[in-house]
């Protein structure tokens, strides 16, 4: 096996769930500005601004107050994209530009897909393009070296 | 052969004692020196631009956090990586990761309950007789 390049799971996380409501209802959740408000953030660090223009190329915000969680040396989070494809109630994806990425300006994408099931939605997220950004790939997923970084600039401040 | 181990003092180190430990940077870098097998003393402290006793002081804080164990081989003290504590570090961090699965789990979360309370006025509103008007949802 050849161990150049960039692994494909270097570049790519995938995350599953399984919702007990239909497509429309969790495509709602996605696309209202209001309701993003409500579950699309943390404790650690409270929303600013959430906006979001649902239509293919409509824009959408992120922000929020400084929290307390770093990354990369971040504590007041912001990200912002363009809708890339816009499939309502099944395909939802647009463009993520994080300031708490290694490259803020590096070009990542997130896709959310939804397949109905008998007793809900099968809820599948996408995020792309993390294979230059080892430090936001490992605070996505999960892993020891992006985490240590974590681990002591909060210590260490 | 002697080896007899030094490494455990009394008392239970409490993941204070682990953060302590892993804050330093040439701590750090000497548990990453050591993730390539174990070594003595003298060598690690060859490693570092920083004096012996210096070292010396790093690997004490390391043993009283239990990364490190220390035996001895011959005249030299060797030192080898114990990862066990990082564990509590692990799961401490766990709540700040897993982004996307946080999100997920958020958005079921809000969704279900969304769902369910909105089904729940659909049938109160349907349970009332034609003319009792309009029941207002709340957001």
């Amino acid at each position: 096996m050849s161990t150049k390049g960039v692994a494909p799971e270097q570049d790519v996380i995938v995350s599953e769930i399984q919702i007990a409501a239909p497509p429309e209802r969790v495509f709602k959740a996605l696309t209202d500005a209001g309701e993003l408000k409500q579950w699309f953030r943390s404790p650690e660090c409270p929303v600013k601004m959430w906006e979001m223009d649902a239509r293919l190329d409509g824009a959408y915000r992120y922000s929020t107050e400084n929290g307390s969680i770093i990354v990369n040396g971040v504590s007041e989070f912001e990200c912002h994209g363009h809708i890339t494809e816009f499939d309502p109630p099944r395909i939802l994806a647009y463009t993520w530009y994080a300031n708490w990425h290694d490259d803020s300006t590096r070009r990542t994408v997130v896709r959310w897909e939804l397949t109905a099931q008998e007793d809900g939605t099968h809820v599948k997220v996408t995020h792309s393009g993390l294979s230059n950004l080892p430090i936001a790939r490992k605070d996505y997923s999960g892993g020891w070296p992006g985490v240590v970084d974590m681990l002591k600039r909060f210590i260490e401040q | 052969m002697r080896d007899h181990s030094v490494t455990h003092s009394t008392g239970s180190p409490g993941r204070e004692i682990t953060f302590q430990a892993l804050a330093d940077p040439t701590r750090r870098a000497v548990l990453d020196l050591l993730r390539r097998g174990g070594q003595p003393a003298g060598q690690i402290a060859n490693a570092f631009p920083v004096s012996r006793p210096a070292i010396s002081k790093h690997l004490r804080l390391l043993r009283r956090a239990h990364l490190v164990r220390e035996h001895r081989e011959g005249r030299h003290r060797v030192y080898q990586l114990n990862p066990e504590p990082l564990r509590t570090v692990d799961s401490w961090i766990d709540q700040y990761r897993v982004f996307w699965a946080t999100s997920l789990n958020n958005l079921k979360a809000f969704v279900e309950a969304e769902h369910a309370r909105e089904n729940e006025d659909a049938r109160r509103h349907k349970g009332r007789s034609k003319n009792a008007g309009h029941v207002p949802r709340n957001i």
